[in-house]
């Protein structure tokens, strides 16, 4: 390595540094006279703005800016400020010979020689790609908070028309001056849900525009072919001439021009493949979106589409619930007229066998065969009364109308006489059952309820009860009054136990075992309608305990009816 | 069980069904009353209001042109025809409840056995 060389001649200092500041490229350095008129140019300055120093010097400092900015004095102004404080810095967009822009950061200092003005130096850097990757981003935020807000606003209601008119709120004026939604309906028509503009005078154009010239379902440009083809059109610079092959005539024209469009985007709301309208969203600048803003408003496109869809499929089951419990009212109401109608022929005939019974009494020529038989007819009547009052049962449940009858009851003697009439079946299968009641139980019940359900616990045990001992027990302990059945018989598996108390369910083969299947389905909403339950420890192969709970502080005597939900 | 009812005591039974108001009719004949029939409410009213006086009305409820409850209401309105008692007697789920709701003597859930009829009846026609 040798010694930089002396430069060779008598190159002054001041020399020197003017070599290189005119070598400099990447800024603009010049000097100005003390009227802002330009006095030097280095090559950095050349590039930067574009004019040979032989085109700019001489020329004033206002050349490199906006109109505006000069109109208001703004270099004047800066010049100024340097003077005073010696030294000047702002961001600024500038002008370039072309006339294009550049976002200019320029620190203008005073030069004075004993105290006196004697010009300007100005240094200029271009940071145009710095600003708009800040003005990307920042718009980008924009954006996402936007989508952010849209979703809120679409998860806010169902109302989906009232939502999707409510994102008006987040695209204008920062991302649209307009915007607007278009929904298919079933028919396949189409529905302007919403237009929206900051200004209600321009909306009123619009809608007297869309009365007075329909857009025509196969137009070729906008939401007619969004909707059409699914695909979104971005319109980056929307000049007259397209204005004017979009219109039908000069009046048509003249409208459209007044509505000020200048730039715009149509995109599909699309959802599980279907395109269910289009959203538009217009700029009154030329040239305000680019692909970044097609892909916004197509993410919001997806979402208000989603928020259609939900409320659409929402409102879909709710008319599909709607038809089912009409359909079960109907059911209902049919039980109940099927119900009475079937009833209606017991009473003349359980009548009739009774005064049969009487006439031949008193004839003298009742005997045994007889008594039996009409036996037999009574209990038959009775059981065919009894299925119809399940098949009601059933239907109330459903509806929610069981209606208690409530009354003083002793429980234990209740328990006796239901027990008693299931005696003869018990010991017709091989056991006998032991009732044991421990003190008075009283308590305000639905008799006839009651007598249902404990007739129901009982007759099971026999029923599944291997022909062994039952036994039954009524007690009472902190104002529960229990009922509890316990057979030594089948049992019930541990999954099975639960579903015993569904609807039409035995733990059991329905061909082994008759009936409908809901005694204590039936059971346990009666005890469920007396606020209280039916409780089951079951063991197969060792036998089950079935416990009617009942609170005994029913509702104060008077109140004799109470429904249940 | 029913003891004898007195010559005069007549019942007013009120059924749509032709079968039930025979039967009934026809057992309470046999006891010994008195029986007129109705087929329905509005019957029943003209009768009354042409001047029967039953001793008792036994009343069905889901009847066709005068049901039983509007029947019970027209009764009310006259002082002289309200004083007769009533047996709701009906397929219709809360009896009782009816029977209090319409202000009866007395229920009777159908289907229902002679002797619980005529103990019903003596009650409040004897």
């Amino acid at each position: 390595m040798t010694a930089q060389p002396e430069p060779r001649g008598a190159m002054t200092r001041d020399e020197r540094f003017r070599l290189m500041v005119e070598g400099v490229r990447n800024y603009a350095i010049f000097m100005l006279d003390p009227g802002g008129r330009i006095a030097t140019w280095n090559l950095g300055a050349e590039r930067l703005k574009g004019y040979r120093a032989d085109e700019i010097i001489g020329r004033h400092l206002s050349t490199f800016y906006t109109p505006d900015a000069v109109q208001v004095g703004h270099p004047d102004r800066e010049l100024e400020l340097a003077a005073r404080d010696g030294s000047y810095t702002e961001e600024g967009w500038r002008v370039r010979k072309d006339g294009s822009l550049f976002w200019a950061d320029v620190t203008i200092t005073a030069l004075r020689e004993d105290g006196e003005l004697v010009g300007y130096s100005k240094v200029t850097r271009d940071l145009t790609e710095r600003k708009r990757r800040e003005e990307a981003l920042r718009g980008s935020e924009e954006k996402l908070r936007a989508i952010v807000e849209a979703s809120r606003i679409l998860g806010e209601s169902l109302d989906y028309e009232a939502t999707l008119a409510a994102l008006s709120r987040i695209v204008i004026p920062t991302l649209a001056d307009w915007y607007g939604v278009e929904l298919v309906d079933d028919d396949g028509g189409r529905v302007m849900v919403t237009i929206a503009h900051a200004d209600p005078a321009k909306v009123e154009v619009a809608d007297q525009l869309r009365r007075r010239y329909p857009p025509r379902p196969d137009g070729p440009h906008g939401v007619p072919s969004v909707i059409r083809t699914g695909q979104s059109e971005l319109y980056g610079d929307i000049s007259e001439e397209f204005l004017r092959a979009a219109t039908r005539d000069e009046h048509h024209y003249q409208l459209v021009r007044g509505l000020g469009i200048r730039s715009g985007m149509v995109v599909p709301l699309r959802s599980r493949g279907r395109v269910l309208g289009a959203m538009t969203l217009v700029s009154e600048t030329a040239g305000r979106y680019g692909p970044d803003d097609l892909a916004f408003a197509e993410e919001l496109g997806r979402r208000a589409a989603v928020a259609v869809e939900n409320a659409r499929l929402y409102q879909d089951a709710q008319r599909a619930i709607e038809r089912a419990h009409d359909a079960i009212r109907a059911r209902d109401d049919f039980l109940q007229v099927a119900s009475h109608e079937l009833k209606t022929p017991l009473t003349p005939l359980q009548l009739q066998l009774d005064a049969l019974a009487r006439t031949l009494d008193r004839a003298g020529v009742r005997d045994e065969r007889i008594d039996d038989r009409l036996a037999v007819a009574t209990r038959q009547v009775a059981r065919l009364g009894a299925l119809i009052e399940r098949i009601l049962d059933v239907s109330r449940i459903a509806t929610g109308e069981i209606t208690l009858d409530r009354e003083e009851l002793d429980l234990g003697g209740l328990v006796r006489a239901q027990v008693e009439r299931l005696r003869g079946d018990a010991r017709q299968a091989g056991g006998d059952i032991e009732v044991r009641t421990h003190a008075a139980v009283r308590g305000r019940w639905d008799r006839a309820r009651i007598e249902q359900v404990v007739a129901n616990l009982v007759g099971n045990a026999v029923r599944y009860g291997n022909g062994k001992p039952i036994d039954v027990t009524v007690d009472h302990e902190d104002g529960v009054a229990r009922v509890a059945v316990t057979d030594r018989g089948i049992g019930i598996a541990a999954d099975a136990v639960e579903r015993i108390f569904g609807r039409y369910e035995r733990a059991v083969s329905v061909r082994h075992f008759g009936g409908l299947g809901l005694g204590l389905f039936i059971a346990r909403r009666f005890a469920e309608a007396h606020g209280g339950t039916i409780e089951v420890i079951s063991e197969p192969g060792v036998g089950s305990t079935f416990t009617l709970v009942l609170p005994v502080d029913g509702p104060a005597p008077g109140a004799a009816a109470e429904a249940t939900s | 069980m029913t003891g004898d009812p007195p010559a005069s005591a007549t019942v007013l039974v009120v059924d749509d069904d032709v079968d039930v108001r025979e039967t009934v009719a026809d057992a309470l004949e046999d006891d010994g009353y008195v029986v007129l029939r109705a087929t329905n409410g509005k019957d029943a009213l003209r009768q009354l209001q042409d001047g029967a006086r039953p001793r008792l009305i036994l009343l069905d409820l889901m009847m066709p042109e005068m049901d039983g409850w509007a029947f019970r209401a027209e009764q009310q309105r006259v002082p002289e025809l309200a004083a007769i008692p009533v047996i709701v007697f009906t397929a219709h789920a809360s009896t009782r409840e009816a029977a209090e709701q319409l202000g009866a003597a007395g229920a009777l859930r159908k289907p229902l056995r002679l002797a619980d009829l005529l103990a019903a009846v003596a009650s409040l026609a004897r």
